[in-house]
């Protein structure tokens, strides 16, 4: 939001003085945070760390072992030791940052010693290595951008890792042969309870884990939608499984459990769950389901006053019936003229919505 | 002040883990003996994957006699095994390996209770660093001749 802009424009409706409207841009430019420097700080620093990591697998013959485990030690001490300090002066932008560093040469360390040692790859176990040992500076990020790389890389690897015991191996394949989209759904619903957790209990704590997980379900969200929509129809005919609906059934308690678990916050991750499964279990058209969820972002938009993402979602909204045009109607003639027809009806609908709240209105003048 | 020295502790355990690897490797590499096996290209058309050398046992060409009993202990093995290579070199010694089809053996730190690990690359005998430039300038050699 432009505040200059709209200072201007209150001083001109009346609502403030000249005074106050100076007072207003004063204190507003003297407390905002330089955001973009600061995420273009640590994102410098990953890149940093992601060279490092390249470097790394470049794999330099020419130096010995010891000299290249030796110097990665080094470079990895220097960098602790800084974040420390950046840590305890309080300097939070460059703290951050080198925590990022750090965290990508853990990663190069593993795979140098991985490349020395000539160890063979053991399913994700590098992986589950990393997140271990990064887990706990997680705790002192208040920035998503290390959880946010963090968190799928330690949900891949702790997956891979718990799916090595047999009987959730079977469990995992059993629910993908019998609903395709249950493992995905189910891991999102994890996500789901683990970000109300901490919303509830670890809100100041874990304040970047808890932007990252925000970042991560809604992205997935989103990306299960259109998968569902777009494919899902096609591909699995779940409706006439009887096995489907208890798998169905199990994801819906849980996720009413999470649910009630963040009834207390106003959130719209749930109820979006909740009706994707919904929606995705029972209404055989994909169609109704990106619906489904583009209704329930703008109510929410709505409701917020979150006026440009209720406009991208009518946008969207209206590109989703385009589509749907595309996907029924093959001539060109025929989808033209049944977008043409859907506007009217629609512009029909939005003056006898008009009508209907003005009669509304002048009653209750009325009565009043 | 707490986080600070909790800070301090997350900082330096990543140190004292792999502290602990390196050990726990080199450990297991002052192995009982090592033992050579002849290796052949996974997929000949494509030995090479990223900057390695996928290599699969050849047991019908590797002497089982440095084994106990002198038999093969096939299934403590991994059907296929990388060999990491410096990014420069890899794409020559790929190239080398297809068209020549040198004899390739791997050795392995060997121990009748754990996984083998793997030591070094030879290339008809030789380190596979040797062989590379020694076939390197006979190349170089043959060609200034011409």
């Amino acid at each position: 939001m432009n505040i200059e802009k709209k200072v201007h424009q209150w001083q001109k409706a009346g609502l403030l003085t000249g005074t106050q409207g100076l007072s207003i841009i004063s204190f507003e430019k003297n407390t905002s945070k330089p955001y973009l420097s600061y995420a273009l700080t640590v994102f410098a620093f990953f890149l940093v760390g992601l060279g490092g990591v390249s470097l790394v697998a470049a794999n330099w013959d020419e130096i010995s072992p010891v000299v290249k485990l030796a110097v990665s030690f080094v470079i990895l001490c220097a960098c602790a030791i800084a974040t420390w300090h950046a840590y305890i002066r309080g300097r939070g932008k460059l703290f951050e940052g080198l925590l990022v560093l750090f965290s990508a040469l853990l990663m190069a360390e593993i795979g140098l010693i991985g490349q020395i040692y000539q160890l063979q790859p053991e399913g994700a176990a590098p992986f589950l290595f990393w997140s271990a040992m990064v887990f706990p500076l997680i705790f002192f990020c208040r920035i998503p951008l290390l959880p946010a790389v963090w968190l799928p890389i330690s949900s891949y690897a702790l997956l891979n890792f718990v799916a090595e015991n047999d009987t959730i191996r079977i469990f995992f394949k059993s629910i993908t042969e019998h609903w395709f989209w249950g493992l995905g759904l189910l891991w999102l619903f994890i996500w789901t309870v683990i970000y109300q957790l901490i919303k509830i209990y670890a809100q100041d704590i874990l304040i970047g884990l808890q932007k990252a997980l925000k970042f991560w379900i809604i992205v997935d969200t989103a990306n299960l939608v259109l998968l569902m929509d777009f494919w899902g129809y096609k591909l699995f005919d779940i409706h006439e499984t009887p096995k489907a609906v208890f798998a169905f059934g199990l994801a819906l308690g849980l996720n009413a459990a999470a649910y009630i678990l963040g009834q207390r916050l106003k959130n719209l991750t749930l109820p979006l769950i909740l009706s994707l499964l919904l929606a995705g279990s029972i209404i055989p058209l994909g169609f109704v389901l990106s619906l489904a969820a583009l209704v329930i972002v703008s109510c929410h938009a709505y409701n917020n006053n979150r006026f440009r993402l209720l406009n991208v979602c009518i946008f969207l909204i209206g590109l989703r019936i385009f589509l749907l045009y595309c996907q029924s109607v093959f001539s060109l003639v025929g989808g033209g003229l049944a977008l043409i027809s859907s506007g009217i009806v629609l512009l029909v609908l939005i003056r006898l919505w008009v009508k209907i709240k003005t009669i509304i209105k002048g009653k209750m003048k009325h009565e009043n | 002040m707490k986080t600070k020295y909790a800070l301090a502790v997350f900082l330096i355990l990543p140190f004292l883990a792999f502290a602990g690897w390196i050990f726990t490797i080199q450990k297991s590499l002052n192995a009982e003996h090592d033992v050579v096996i002849r290796m052949r290209g996974y997929d000949p058309r494509d030995l090479l994957s990223g900057h390695y050398l996928l290599l699969r046992p050849d047991w019908e060409q590797t002497d089982c006699s440095q084994f106990y009993n002198e038999i093969c202990p096939r299934s403590q093995f991994a059907a296929s095994y990388r060999y990491y290579l410096p990014e420069f070199d890899a794409v020559q010694l790929d190239k080398l390996l297809n068209e020549k089809s040198p004899a390739t053996e791997m050795v392995f730190a060997y121990r009748k209770t754990a996984k083998p690990m793997v030591k070094k690359l030879l290339i008809e005998g030789s380190d596979w660093k040797d062989w590379l430039n020694r076939f390197s300038k006979s190349l170089n050699s043959e060609q200034t001749s011409d």
